[in-house]
């Protein structure tokens, strides 16, 4: 479905050329929930604008469903790092952009958003605009204005790093009920350990920059995962041990000691 | 666009910007009583001034010099009762509004158009810094040479000084759309044109605005000094008519009218922006 093919990726910084991500090779299936772990900077968010069509790789080359990935590719959603809410829209008119463009009429359009946004928990935020809202709340539009026109491939980047522990808990649920009825491929960026094991079926651990595929470990926990209760079970404690171990090394590299 | 020419006009429509932003935080900080005080002194301030002028006109200084509130008013009233103040003021608002969509019309497209397109903005940018840097009041002789003296030279003249000012503004609002908004609607299938009406166009409305607020006092004094140069009727050949006939009080009265319309444009425009701008609000209170 999603394949990158020795893919590497320069930049160009100070006048000097600065590799960003090397060696990339990485075969996700149709359907599959990946999440993906790295030190910062080491080319997660890259490695997603490649699949989004939105960088070019210098080397290699990543297919989409067997075509090479030329232009945008419209059929993933994409929710960036960085908000991209339009501040003149409220909460409501930026969950239903991708409709509009879809030619939806205004009921269908009010009835989808109203669906999403109750989801991600802004019922009653309907009306606000993006600079009245908090951090985390602009997230979840995000969030929402991604899952409401349902593409078939869902690249998210931290998507829930900035809400408290239960919200993020009770997002977690909701993407996995997501991804099990509709069967969306899914790659999922984040900072936290827990999340990337609790949600993936593979696990790929970024080395630091120039950031390439260290390790990629299997989850073996059952889809119908429950993710309030996984900390005592123990293929999680297991999958998660062995995946600190080697995300620790990145970082002791990185910064020194733990 | 040379790099310096538009970051100045960026500089400036932005320092205006946050110059109101930062009006409206002080306001709100504590709002009724505060703003009471302040139009009470503003009010006596005024009150003060024109008693003192009154007082000091023809004891002091010769009216000739200064004239006399007394005698402006009634200038002012002779003149509304003979028809006089409709007809030049309708004259010289014809000309300021005539003028101002002409131009704020041509800015915005053109803008628009230069904005989007790179190669054209960068090929004729030297020639537009060049007629941009020159004072456009310079150029009122030869309008009346190419367009005479009629209503036709004011339009036209007050038409272009807000066409550079609307086309600078739309243009530096088109660069600054940011390019994530555009690739987030881009992914979800948008075509040029939904691009175009769903993200540029809104993204540059604050620097559109920016600009045609601006240019409706320099369409004014446009309008004005193209009368003043040459014409026959307006508020502008009022000023210059009395003048030249040592009519002190017409002077002012005329000068009374045109602070009066400018104040009056103003607010209409502040009230409007508030209106279109209201994702901009803070609501800080
Ligand atoms: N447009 C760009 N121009 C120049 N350098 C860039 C650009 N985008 C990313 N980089 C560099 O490439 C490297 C990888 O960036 P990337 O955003 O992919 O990191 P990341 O793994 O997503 O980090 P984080 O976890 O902090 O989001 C960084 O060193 C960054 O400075
Ligand atoms: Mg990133």
């Amino acid at each position: 479905m999603i394949k990158f093919t020795n893919v590497s990726k320069e930049f160009v910084r100070d006048g000097q050329p600065f590799l960003a991500a090397r060696d990339i090779n990485l075969h996700i299936k149709q359907g599959e929930f990946l999440t993906v772990i790295g030190p910062s900077g080491c080319g997660k968010s890259t490695v997603l604008n490649m699949c989004a069509g939105l960088m070019k790789p210098n080397g290699g080359y990543v297919e989409y469903k067997g075509k090479k990935v030329k232009e945008i590719n419209t059929k993933v959603g994409y929710m960036t790092q960085k908000d991209n809410l339009l501040p003149w829209r409220t909460v409501q008119g930026n969950v239903e952009i991708a409709l509009e463009i879809r030619g939806l009429g205004k009921e269908e359009r009010e009835k989808e958003s109203a669906v999403y946004i109750e989801m991600v928990g802004l019922k009653g935020f309907e009306k606000h605009y993006p600079a009245e809202l908090s951090g985390g709340m602009r997230r979840r539009v995000s969030l929402a204005k991604m899952l409401v026109y349902n593409p078939e491939t869902l690249l998210l980047d931290e998507p829930f790093g900035a809400l408290d522990a239960q919200l993020r808990l009770i997002l977690q649920k909701k993407l996995l009920e997501i991804w099990k009825e509709t069967g969306k491929t899914i790659i999922f960026v984040t900072h936290d350990l827990d999340e990337a094991v609790a949600l993936g079926q593979r696990v790929a651990i970024f080395s630091r920059s120039p950031g390439t595929i260290k390790v990629i470990e299997k989850v073996n926990l059952p889809i119908h995962r429950d993710v309030f209760n996984l900390r005592n079970n123990e293929e999680f404690m297991n999958v998660h041990a062995r995946l600190w171990s080697s995300l620790r090394d990145e970082f002791v590299e990185e910064v020194g000691a733990i | 666009m040379s790099t310096q020419s538009s970051s100045v006009s960026t500089n400036n429509s932005q320092a205006l910007l946050k110059g109101e932003g930062m009006l409206k935080q002080k306001q709100t900080a504590s709002p009724f009583m505060k703003n009471l005080k302040i139009r009470s002194i503003r009010l006596a301030i005024l009150v003060s001034f024109i008693i003192i002028w009154e007082t000091v006109s023809g004891r002091l200084v010769d009216k000739f010099w200064i004239s006399s509130p007394i005698d402006i008013v009634s200038t002012l009233y002779k003149w509304a009762t003979s028809g006089d103040l409709f007809f030049h003021l309708s004259i010289t608002l014809q000309e300021t509004f005539i003028g101002f969509f002409l131009g704020a019309f041509g800015g915005i497209f053109v803008g628009f158009i230069l904005g989007r397109w790179a190669f054209a903005a960068q090929v004729l940018d030297p020639f537009i810094t060049a007629i941009y840097s020159l004072p456009k009041i310079a150029l009122a002789p030869l309008f009346i040479l190419w367009f005479g003296i009629g209503i036709e030279m004011k339009i036209i003249f007050a038409g272009m000084i807000v066409f550079f000012l609307v086309f600078f503004n739309t243009y530096a609002g088109v660069k600054d759309v940011d390019d994530d908004l555009l690739d987030d609607i881009r992914l979800m299938g948008a075509n040029k044109r939904q691009i175009m009406l769903k993200v540029i166009l809104p993204s540059a409305m604050t620097w559109v605005f920016v600009g045609l607020k601006l240019s409706v006092p320099y369409a004014l004094v446009g309008a004005v000094v193209g009368e003043i140069v040459a014409s026959n009727k307006g508020i502008g050949f009022l000023i210059q008519y009395s003048a030249g006939n040592f009519d002190t009080a017409g002077t002012f009265a005329a000068l009374t009218i045109l602070i009066i319309v400018s104040v009056s444009l103003n607010a209409t425009l502040s009230i409007l922006e508030s209106k279109l701008l209201r994702w901009k609000k803070t609501n800080s209170v």
